[in-house]
């Protein structure tokens, strides 16, 4: 039987673990952008904007992730 | 394997972007006189895996959305989205962009490698094509057989690295462009012979 005490930490618990892995993906979107610009400064394709663009919408992804996680959170 | 004459190839596109002849690329360290014959990345039938991979996670997070969907907490459904989005979105993600940018590039002048292993580790490994003393392609396997993709290896002289190209498709196209950029940097240098 979960006490009162054991459900709060649980959830806490989800809530930072949420929290830590929507951050690490905003980190992980920042850098693949910058690998991902200098490497299509390095070979000019025809694709190379749209791969730069999709990166980029990822990175607001992650971002928007976050505040809703952290808004969850407080 | 016989050399091409570098006149006569027609600009194509095929296997996805995977072989291109003439494309319309440029590479940083291109020079003004240098012409970029042929692009190349792995095959897309060794790409095959990720992308079933990504359809079934999505199909699964489908699944459990609807499945929590009938507990009527929106919020856990909209937290559980956004996590298993990420994570699929993220994963096929990856795997395009490590397909996408291990290019090889055979120019006129030169041959790069590209090898990108994500986002902590790339490696560009370029010779001039007249350091290279061979070029050899090798297919293998049931499905490098059945699809026609396979690896090339060139090897260079003295202590330059050599460059592999893995599971590209037409690999005996490819060591025919090879030798024909080989041939032309040979007849430039010796424009009398």
């Amino acid at each position: 039987m979960l006490s009162s005490l054991d459900v709060t930490l649980t959830w806490w618990l989800v809530k930072a673990f949420l929290v830590v892995f929507s951050l690490m993906y905003v980190l992980y979107s920042i850098v693949l952008l910058g690998q991902v610009r200098s490497l299509s400064r390095t070979v000019l394709t025809e694709t190379g904007a749209f791969v730069v663009a999709v990166t980029t919408a990822q990175l607001v992804f992650a971002v928007i992730t976050l505040l809703i996680m952290v808004l969850y959170s407080v | 394997m016989t050399a091409l004459d570098l006149s006569t190839l027609i600009p194509r596109n095929k296997a996805l972007g995977a072989f291109c002849i003439l494309p319309n690329t440029r590479y940083s360290q291109q020079e003004a006189d240098e012409k970029i014959l042929l692009t190349l990345r792995a095959s897309p039938y060794t790409q095959v895996i990720w992308v079933v991979n990504s359809v079934l996670a999505f199909t699964l997070l489908t699944a459990l959305v609807v499945y929590l969907t009938s507990f009527g907490n929106t919020l856990v459904v909209v937290l559980s989205l956004l996590v298993g989005l990420s994570l699929i979105f993220t994963y096929a993600w990856y795997n395009f962009l490590i397909w996408y940018y291990n290019l090889g590039i055979v120019s006129t002048l030169r041959i790069v490698d590209i090898d990108y292993y994500g986002i902590s580790k790339r490696v560009t490994t370029e010779t001039r094509v007249n350091k290279v003393a061979d070029a050899t392609a090798k297919t293998s396997g049931f499905f490098g057989q059945v699809f026609n993709y396979g690896d090339v290896f060139v090897v260079t002289d003295g202590p330059e690295r050599n460059i592999e190209f893995l599971n590209v498709p037409d690999p005996d196209i490819v060591v025919s462009i090879i030798n024909s950029a080989m041939g032309a940097s040979l007849a430039r240098k010796k424009p009398n012979a």
